[in-house]
């Protein structure tokens, strides 16, 4: 980075956040009012740069009889606006239904295609090793623990399998904890890579004293 | 709802006390019969099962209005004609009249239409008319000293039992009253009641067994002050025989045609057989045997000493005499005929006749001034104990007259039982219950009422929706040990992590770089061919550049050394599509001989989310119909080659610095371009990254600050990274240091018993 004045400026900036350390300062409320603006004003200009005119406005303009199917897009697009009065909000709920409809649809079918069925087929192993069968007894016992329904009595048969359902959920709990802890433990790890970033922005780029 | 009778306020059925002030309100339920103690409603008027009446003529003001025209029947005494006269057929519960004082039914006449009120007269008041005589006419009338005059009879009976008087006022129940459908019916027929009905008194008191009208005097004769009473009602004659009967108690039992504008020269025609003395039947004389014991106590010697009485009451002379008083007067004469045959009943007097106050001014009030002077001269002196005393002469009053007894209106008071508070915010009630009580009286614990779930369930969700939003926990103040340790813990942390700066292969020599999936994704790009299109996905923002930029950096520049070409874009934010051309321009200068347009392009970023990735999948790069940079068309750049399908990109590289963007491109891309994708991910994206990973739809994974750090140990290009993941790894010892000391420092403090 050989901008100074942008070096002063991320300088000053991670101190501000830095001092979040100390409490809810001031200097702190000032850096996330900046960064909160930077990015309202980043996306607005993204948005109208990098969507409206090169995917919308453009066509319209350019070859209006060819695209001419972009009017629907405009015109859900122009009722949004319509949300911002009270009394007119109903009739901007047809854009919203319409994007979360298509939205909706899209992300059902992806997960079924993309992250259910291949998940699934990806626990259909070859029982060979302690990493195979603690995949599989995992998976399933973490499937049962999240079993809720009522237990059943009765028959010698059924109360055979509803202890072991009890007893394999219960050891699926277990995968399930150790997961979570996991992705917590991975969430800290990527916020230490942050902070020794910022240091190192701090002493190469600001103060210049590590190479 | 019951209406509070003192200030009007509805209080809920089963209040017993009026919610705004306080008062005892009247039941709408459980009005008890007196007679035959039946429950009934409060809107019957006579019990539904004896017939006796429920609802008391009450004492209202006399209505100036025109009473409506409803013949009496029952007893008549003597009563003031210029009021409204009661319909007692209403009020009789039972028939116990006698067939010979069966009035005969003739057209009733509105009582204030017989007699206009004289205008020196209070009104109302019947002897304010007499002052409109003429002080011939008024002769007979004014009595003398010794002989009292025969109208001063009348009041004084009637007014003795004042109520009796009202049973008159046939306007006040026709108001206060809801008359029943067959009232009207049982008022206007004939009754014929068999003689062992009557009561003993009267069947003794009326042995000639003539019928009112005979002994009834022709209308003419009558009064006019009489008229309105003896045609409205069917009045029935005081129980005495015809012949013991005064000529002016003969004339009030006979119905009188009504003449509502009789001259004063007219009307005194009837005071003159009334005050005639020679016409007066003899008193009845008691013996010894029939006068009761009560009245024995009545005598001189044993009354109790009373206000001076300058004008003794004929009533009091009669009883002075022991039981054969001289009769002076008609109405004298009918008291002392009913004191006489009153003993043969119970003598005690009803609660309600005790307990009624006797107002001394009461006679008084109806006395004109000219009246209340004697005839001496001398003034009399209102007699505290007339009334009480007429009313024991009446003696035993029967059950069903007693229930006609007509009531003030209920007043209702607080409860007076109980102790009088006399201390506390609670002083000056009365009623409170004792602490005595309260305390070592055993207590019924309430039963719980049957709760019906759903409005229960109702009740919480309202309960829950009304309550104030509890506000966000405030984070607790900072003891003076965290103030001490988390300062110290902060230097600890940058210790950590400047100590690698300066010792920059701390850690990168010990990091293992085979077999991992960052080796993987190494082994991928070295097996690219030249100028094979790889697109790179930027689908992270500013806020984890500082972990992904690393990661991003050392594949542009493998790929840039394989001669591989680029075409970046960016389906998170359009920040992506900016950190992306400042990635790849700072690894193409650091190449060399790598051109934007000609060997790398950057798309920007494609909108729509899922739709935008669908539409990738299915369609190319159609969405990005421009370059980020140069902002022309995609025809313009011939060398990146046809970007219309996937069939000429030879990997995927998705940088994600957050889950959603990997599984988007798992999810829309994956499934249907066939195309490897290979993935960079943040450390905390790497979790679920390895799933994918394991299943085969990821090529090859390269994870968080580590993975960059193997990637340019892998393509010998040590740089920021490697120097990163040694302060990294420094930090996460010291954090696991803290986490252990902070842990046991609890274990010892919970040892001690100070769980802080």
């Amino acid at each position: 980075m050989t901008d100074p004045i942008g070096v002063w400026v991320g300088a000053i900036l991670t101190l501000l956040v830095f001092s979040y350390l100390l409490g809810d300062t001031p200097l702190f409320r000032v850096a996330q009012a900046i960064f909160v603006g930077v990015a309202i004003g980043y996306a607005i200009s993204a948005a109208v740069y990098l969507i409206l005119l090169p995917l919308l406005f453009d066509p319209l303009i350019i070859n209006p009889v060819m695209n001419s199917y972009l009017v629907i897009p405009l015109i859900l697009g122009l009722l949004l606006l319509l949300k911002l009065r009270t009394a007119w909000a109903p009739v901007g709920n047809l854009s919203i239904a319409f994007l979360f409809g298509v939205g909706s649809a899209l992300a059902l079918g992806g997960a079924l295609d993309g992250t259910l069925l291949p998940q699934l087929s990806a626990i259909v192993v070859p029982l060979d090793s302690l990493e195979n069968v603690l995949l599989v007894a995992g998976t399933l016992g973490a499937l049962l623990s999240f079993r809720f329904i009522q237990p059943q009595s009765g028959r010698f048969g059924a109360r055979v399998v509803e202890t072991v359902a009890r007893g394999w959920g219960a050891f699926g709990r277990w995968f399930v904890m150790i997961a979570l802890g996991a992705l917590f433990a991975s969430v800290a790890v990527s916020r230490i890579s942050l902070l020794v970033n910022r240091v190192y922005f701090l002493l190469h780029d600001w103060l210049q004293i590590v190479k | 709802m019951i209406q509070c009778a003192q200030c009007g306020t509805k209080n809920r059925d089963g209040s017993k006390f009026c919610g705004d002030c306080g008062a005892r309100l009247v039941q709408p339920s459980g009005l008890i019969c007196p007679m035959c103690s039946t429950p009934n409603t409060v809107e019957n008027v006579f019990c539904s099962k004896c017939g006796a009446r429920l609802a008391p003529l009450t004492v209202a003001p006399v209505s100036e209005k025109t009473p409506p025209p409803t013949p009496i029947k029952g007893l008549s005494l003597p009563a003031k004609p210029a009021e409204p006269i009661a319909p007692a057929d209403k009020a009789e519960p039972r028939q116990p009249i006698a067939p010979t004082l069966k009035p005969e039914r003739e057209p009733s006449a509105p009582v204030t239409d017989t007699e206009p009120a004289s205008p020196d007269a209070p009104p109302g008041d019947w002897l304010g008319r007499l002052q409109t005589l003429t002080p011939e006419e008024e002769a007979p009338v004014i009595p003398a000293a010794e002989t009292p005059a025969p109208d001063s009879e009348p009041p004084t009976a009637e007014e003795a039992s004042g109520w009796l008087a009202r049973l008159r006022t046939a306007p006040t129940i026709e108001e206060q009253a809801p008359a029943e459908p067959s009232l009207p019916a049982r008022a206007s027929e004939s009754v014929e009641i068999a003689e062992e009905d009557l009561p003993d008194w009267l069947r003794s008191s009326s042995p000639g067994q003539e019928s009112a009208q005979d002994a009834a005097p022709k209308s003419k004769d009558a009064p006019s002050w009489m008229l309105p009473a003896s045609e409205a009602e069917p009045i029935v004659a005081a129980p005495s025989a015809d012949a013991e009967m005064p000529d002016w108690l003969k004339d009030t039992r006979a119905p009188i045609a009504p003449e509502p504008a009789t001259p004063p020269s007219e009307r005194l025609d009837w005071f003159k057989p009334v005050a005639a003395p020679p016409e007066m039947p003899p008193p009845i004389q008691a013996t010894d045997a029939e006068i009761p014991e009560w009245l024995k106590t009545l005598k001189p010697q044993d009354e109790p000493p009373r206000a001076p009485i300058a004008q003794p009451h004929p009533l009091a002379d009669t009883l002075d005499a022991d039981g054969a008083p001289p009769v002076e007067s008609p109405g004298e004469e009918l008291l002392q005929a009913l004191e006489g045959i009153a003993p043969s009943t119970q003598v005690e007097k009803p609660a309600w006749l005790t307990e009624a106050p006797h107002s001394e001014t009461s006679e008084d009030e109806y006395l004109p001034d000219w009246l209340r002077t004697t005839p001496s001269g001398a003034t009399p002196t209102p007699e505290p104990s007339i009334e009480a005393g007429a009313l024991e002469a009446l003696g035993e009053v029967p059950e069903w007259i007693a229930a006609l007894k007509p009531v003030e209106q209920p007043v209702p008071t607080l409860v007076e039982s109980g102790p009088l508070e006399t201390t506390g915010p609670l002083s000056g009630l009365r009623g409170i219950l004792p602490l005595a009580s309260a305390v070592t009286e055993p207590h019924a614990p309430p039963q719980p009422a049957p709760v019906n779930p759903f409005k229960e369930s109702a009740r919480l969700f309202e309960s829950i929706l009304g309550a104030p939003a509890l506000a966000p926990a405030m984070p607790a103040k900072p003891t003076h040990r965290a103030w001490t340790m988390r300062p110290l813990i902060y230097l600890l942390l940058l210790l950590a992590i400047l100590i690698p700066f300066f010792i920059p292969d701390l850690a990168g020599s010990s990091l293992r770089t085979f077999g991992t999936p960052t080796a993987d994704l190494y082994d991928t790009i070295e097996k690219l061919q030249p100028n094979s299109i790889v697109v790179l996905s930027f689908d992270y923002d500013p806020g984890s550049s500082g972990e992904m930029d690393l990661q991003a950096t050392a594949l542009a520049r493998h790929l840039m050394q394989r001669r591989a070409r680029i075409i970046a874009l960016s389906t998170l934010d359009p920040t992506g599509a900016q950190i992306a051309q400042r990635v790849l321009d700072n690894a193409a200068r650091a190449v060399g001989n790598y051109a934007y347009g000609t060997n790398y392009l950057n798309l920007g970023y494609i909108a729509g989310q899922e739709a935008g990735l669908r539409q990738l999948a299915t369609a190319g790069f159609a969405p990005a119909t421009r370059d980020y940079v140069r902002y022309q068309t995609l025809d313009k750049y011939p060398n990146l080659g046809n970007l219309q399908n996937w069939r000429n990109v030879a990997l995927v590289i998705e940088l994600a610095g957050a889950p959603e963007p990997l599984q988007k491109w798992m999810e829309q891309v994956q499934p249907r371009a066939g195309v490897k994708i290979a993935a960079g991910v943040s450390a905390a994206v790497e979790p679920r990254a390895r799933a994918y990973r394991d299943a085969k739809q990821l090529t090859a994974l390269m994870g968080g600050l580590v993975g960059a750090a193997q990637y340019e140990i892998l393509s010998n290009q040590r740089g920021l990274a490697v120097i990163s993941v040694g302060a990294q790894s420094t930090a996460h010892l010291v954090l696991l240091g803290v986490i252990a000391l902070g842990n046991l420092m609890y274990w010892f403090a919970r040892g001690r018993g100070k769980p802080k």
